[in-house]
């Protein structure tokens, strides 16, 4: 996808932490609010860095980008649906740090919107263990919180 | 001795020939450790403010940073719920019309007394005939979360 994006005479370059480079087409970079305002603040052919995002996350954000103009509503839906599905914990993690960072708005609805059904309906230990969160509550901080709001640890998925 | 210090020299000299790759490695490796406890708060936020209110409450019971951000978001605004008042015992029903979910929480300090009005987030209730011992329930909200009942103070 860099390579067809690199025909245009008008691509921008980004590198990524890691060090590779992606040409992407203005349509592309400017779906990326943080790459926008600095093609705006600087000269467009300059190579842009970007210190928070590595390549992999790099190339599923064009990814997406390129992937979700399908057609019709429901051809979106799915790819959204096989893009989340395809991640893992760890790298949905990464994606969602990087997304935060370049503010794409649209993954910015959907990431958070899936990493939500994560953790509907699941208990704390549950909850803990899934996405690797070391308690740091002393045992009598916990115990009050479990207290005050008792009806809110009912009634969830078995772990 | 001084096979130990040839060691520690030559892992001297490997460590300089890899500085340029081990930067970025290390820069990528602070990205990767980065845990779900020590999200950005903004991205924190995006995703706990899409839980209904029993899902963020489990969420704030897990670690100190989601506590934090969990409370912050919590919806101030939820349409009110229906709070039903038992003939026997001390079990009250709170009904959410918008989860459609009810919800019980035992409450014998209400015991024998009588709601005076609601208002924000207190209830108002006198207990016994004459109306003495005003209390205020404060809850976390009438229109909101109405979940520590339990805690009162005198009025």
């Amino acid at each position: 996808m860099a390579e067809k994006a690199s025909e245009s005479s008008n691509s921008i370059s980004l590198n990524t932490v890691d060090g590779k480079i992606f040409k992407v087409s203005p349509t592309i970079a400017n779906q990326m609010q943080t790459i926008q305002s600095l093609i705006k603040a600087y000269d467009s052919s300059r190579v842009i860095s970007l210190p928070h995002v590595n390549a992999f996350h790099l190339s599923k954000i064009i990814e997406y980008l390129e992937g979700k103009s399908a057609t019709t509503v429901s051809a979106v839906k799915e790819f959204e649906a096989q893009f989340m599905k395809d991640l893992s914990l760890k790298q949905l993690k990464g994606l969602l740090i990087a997304v935060g960072y370049l503010k794409v708005n649209e993954l910015l609805e959907l990431m958070p919107k899936t990493v939500a059904k994560l953790i509907e309906n699941k208990s704390v230990e549950f909850l803990r263990k899934f996405f690797g969160i070391v308690n740091d509550f002393t045992p009598s901080e916990e115990a009050k919180i479990r207290e005050e709001i008792a009806w809110a640890f009912d009634g969830v998925d078995e772990d | 001795m001084p096979g130990k210090r040839r060691k520690k020299l030559k892992l001297l000299n490997d460590t300089i020939t890899d500085s340029r790759r081990t930067a970025t490695e290390v820069k990528n490796e602070k990205l990767e450790l980065q845990t779900w406890s020590d999200l950005p708060v903004e991205l924190l936020e995006l995703i706990f403010s899409r839980l209904t209110l029993d899902n963020n409450i489990r969420a704030s019971a897990v670690c100190k940073s989601w506590n934090s951000v969990a409370t912050a978001v919590r919806v101030l605004n939820q349409s009110p719920w229906l709070m039903y008042f038992p003939k026997f015992g001390d079990c009250y029903d709170f009904y959410d019309p918008v989860q459609r979910n009810t919800y019980s929480l035992q409450l014998p300090e209400l015991s024998g007394s009588r709601v005076c009005y609601t208002k924000d987030d207190t209830i108002r209730v006198s207990s016994g005939m004459t109306g003495e011992n005003k209390t205020l329930l404060k809850t976390y909200g009438l229109n909101h979360h109405r979940t520590s009942l339990g805690s009162h103070e005198e009025f």
